[in-house]
């Protein structure tokens, strides 16, 4: 039914402008750039990261009471801070340029998959583990992706997993799990207030006043550029890599090479498939960039500048997707297991509503705004 | 086998050979060439190593686990398609069984999308990131079993293209000079520090017997063109900040035993471009070098001789591009699944659709053979 719908859904906008000629660069600015630049960072962008900072300072508390006293209610609390870490980290998912990539910071933040052997080597050293400690380990010893594998194995129940965290061997487990939030914490905390911090030489004030020319962008069309290729790039990801490669999709729409590579799904493949998040993230990546464009106001942008006619078309379009693949329901068995078992059909609508989302972004969203992505070269090669 | 062997190997043959680069390097193909050979997916984001047979249009794809970059025809049928970097595996294709086999890269590094082969053909060549020492390295394989034979240093970081120089005995690498490790995809780490070069290696030793660089270090120098007579046109990208500087040139060339140029053209005519040229192909009759620009959306035309941008037509994100001397035209690819034939003088171009594939999304690089 998915694969039905998508292809309604894919023919049905593409029509508009699938056949126009190659993107072009506007040659006249963005008009009321002030207006559309001031509410992305206001509405759409600073909320998800104040957001982000929360989470980490509730992750590290609770890990910090947990520690204190390891009960199974402080721990129960302790995974969902956790949970919630990841998804407010996820809905900033499009946003990856500026503070979020400043020194490859992001890698300290969600390094995945984790390095087991880099984990169980500090898990089994003598050195005391502390926010310092793990910070030296380097990215594959610290973040959601480590917290992940410290709190939760697929198989073990969340008793199983507590009982990990008694005894010596589990003080010193929880202290890792201490220091990571810690660490976990001040770095998800640069990255917000570099978003959130106010002041000329502001990284959001660049972002602002983009139209006006400055140090970091020269133009409006420049921070364009970057928010949509960020976007962009971001929906690949959730529509290919975080679903689609785990589905062993990839070549149905051609009819060729179906089966064989229909007996390459790989639950392996899903992120965050130890804790059984991995719906949940992807979702949270799309909720990210639903809140980018809507509630920073640039498909208002769009329908308020409706010169072309297709503008107020492809704004619609686009909400419309984003809503549709919100309306999906969570799957009631855990993905890992149901991609394990062979029943990975149950999510197909995240692959198919994933990639309408990525032909959305890439032939109308892209274009209307002058924005040059390409498939040849998306990255440079 | 050791290294006295591989030695053998490799130099055999390559003494006293006066071979075009394009007969080295095509060595299996056929007297009339008539397929097309390029790395494709498919809107679904399938991978595929395609085969087109150009007079009729019939087409068979091979599903591939990896996106692929350039291809290289082998003389015993098989067709080995490069992955796309950071890509662990690049893989031989039969398309008579519709088979692959895998080639695996060593502990610690990744291909990079390219690869030749000796003048022999006995060896083949792979341009690789050793990532965790930050070296550029050549694999060296046996190219029929894929053997892995050993490797050279490229003296620099990210080597892209690779061809063999029509002495047969020496190969000229493009280094593209961007720091890039697995752990963090296909993110660039080094654009204030990064220094790409051409280098010219000693096929059989690895030794350096040359290099050169541009006046620009932004100028990521990532893919080759290689005369018969030993002249290499050079396709740059463009690293630097495109919103407030536009880059001198995009394309190079390097007149046999001169010295690495850049081509001319005004800021006026490059801004388009985006800073971003893919692949080349070379009119010899003309003296026009050929060069796609998938994000400017045109096919960009050169004189060699007069060392200067000549014209550019559009076309939506062109990117693979031959020349095929009997019909005096080139052949380009293009992302909505067009092939294309342009014709070109000093002027001016023309283009015509040669076949149209839809479901077909045309990678960087095509082969004819």
């Amino acid at each position: 039914m998915f694969k039905t719908l998508f292809f309604c859904l894919l023919l049905l906008p593409f029509s508009v402008l699938a056949e126009t000629a190659p993107a072009p660069n506007p040659a006249v600015p963005l008009t009321d750039a002030e207006q559309l630049l001031g509410k992305l960072v206001d509405d759409g962008i600073r909320p998800l990261y104040r957001e982000l900072d929360v989470t980490g300072n509730t992750l590290a508390q609770r890990s910090k009471t947990f520690c204190a006293e390891p009960t199974a209610e402080h721990f129960k609390v302790l995974r969902e801070g956790w949970g919630e870490t990841l998804l407010a980290w996820q809905r900033t998912d499009a946003l990856l340029f500026g503070p979020a990539v400043e020194e490859q910071i992001d890698f300290r933040i969600n390094f995945n998959p984790p390095k087991k052997s880099v984990i169980n080597g500090l898990l089994n050293g003598t050195e005391a583990l502390t926010a310092a400690s793990v910070d030296k380990a380097g990215v594959a010893a610290m973040g959601l992706g480590t917290l992940e594998f410290l709190l939760f194995e697929h198989e073990k129940s969340e008793a199983d997993m507590l009982a990990l965290f008694q005894g010596d061997a589990g003080k010193r487990r929880c202290a890792y799990v201490e220091a990571a939030s810690e660490l976990l914490k001040t770095n998800l905390h640069t990255i917000a207030d570099g978003w959130l911090q106010e002041g000329e030489n502001s990284y959001a004030s660049a972002f602002k006043t983009a139209h006006k020319g400055n140090s970091t962008f020269a133009s409006t069309q420049q921070a364009i550029d970057l928010l949509v290729g960020k976007l962009y790039q971001s929906v690949e990801k959730t529509a290919k890599k975080r679903i689609g490669n785990a589905l062993g999709k990839g070549v149905q729409l051609s009819g060729e090479g179906d089966q064989k590579m229909l007996n390459q799904s790989n639950a392996y493949q899903l992120e965050s498939w130890r804790s059984g998040y991995s719906i949940k993230l992807i979702r949270a990546n799309v909720e990210g960039m639903q809140r980018i464009l809507r509630d920073g106001g640039l498909l208002q942008w769009l329908r308020d500048h409706n010169r072309a006619g297709a503008e107020k078309f492809v704004a619609d379009a686009m909400e419309q997707r984003l809503d549709n693949y919100l309306k999906l329901p969570l799957p009631a068995a855990d993905p890992f297991t149901l991609v394990s078992n062979g029943q990975g059909k149950e999510l197909d609508g995240y692959f198919f509503l994933g990639n309408d989302i990525l032909n959305g972004v890439k032939l109308q969203l892209a274009k209307i705004l002058g924005v040059n992505l390409g498939f040849n070269d998306n990255d440079g090669d | 086998m050791n290294r006295r062997q591989f030695l053998l190997l490799a130099t055999a043959g390559a003494i006293g050979s006066a071979l075009g680069v394009s007969t080295l390097m095509k060595r299996a193909v056929a007297a009339t060439p008539q397929h097309l050979f390029s790395a494709t997916d498919n809107p679904a984001g399938g991978h595929f190593l395609t085969r087109l047979d150009i007079s009729n249009g019939q087409m068979q794809s091979v599903a591939v686990p990896m996106r692929g970059h350039a291809v290289l025809p082998l003389a015993d049928g098989k067709v080995l398609m490069f992955g796309r970097r950071p890509a662990f595996e690049s893989v031989a294709v039969e398309f008579g069984e519709g088979s692959t086999t895998p080639i695996k890269a060593e502990a610690g590094r990744h291909f990079d999308g390219h690869g030749c082969l000796s003048a022999n053909g006995d060896v083949l060549f792979t341009s690789e990131n050793a990532y965790d020492a930050k070296r550029g390295v050549l694999g060296i394989r046996d190219s029929k079993t894929f053997q892995h034979l050993g490797e050279y240093d490229t003296h620099g970081l990210d080597p892209h293209d690779i061809h063999l120089m029509p002495d047969g005995k020496t190969l000229v690498v493009a280094n593209g000079g961007i720091e890039q490790h697995p752990d963090f995809g296909r993110r660039k780490l080094n654009l204030d520090t990064m220094q790409p070069s051409l280098v010219y290696l000693d096929a059989a030793t690895g030794q350096k017997i040359d290099e050169y660089r541009l006046p620009d270090h932004h100028l990521s120098i990532r893919h080759l063109l290689v005369t018969p007579t030993g002249d290499v046109g050079v396709a740059l990208q463009y690293e630097g900040d495109l919103y407030r500087t536009q880059p001198a040139s995009l394309v190079a060339w390097q007149a046999s035993g001169s010295d690495l140029k850049l081509l001319d053209i005004s800021r006026e005519a490059i801004a388009p471009f985006n800073g971003y040229m893919a692949d080349l192909a070379y009119d010899a009759a003309q003296d026009i070098l050929a060069v796609t620009s998938p994000r400017g959306h045109h096919v960009t035309f050169w004189s060699v001789r007069e060392q200067r941008f000549l014209h550019a037509t559009p076309l939506p994100e062109p990117s693979g591009i031959a020349f095929q001397p009997e019909q005096g035209a080139f052949l380009v690819s293009d992302a909505s699944g067009n092939l294309n034939t342009l014709s070109t003088n000093q002027q001016q171009a023309s283009a015509s659709l040669l076949h149209q594939f839809p479901d077909r999304l045309w990678d960087n690089h095509l082969v004819i053979s």
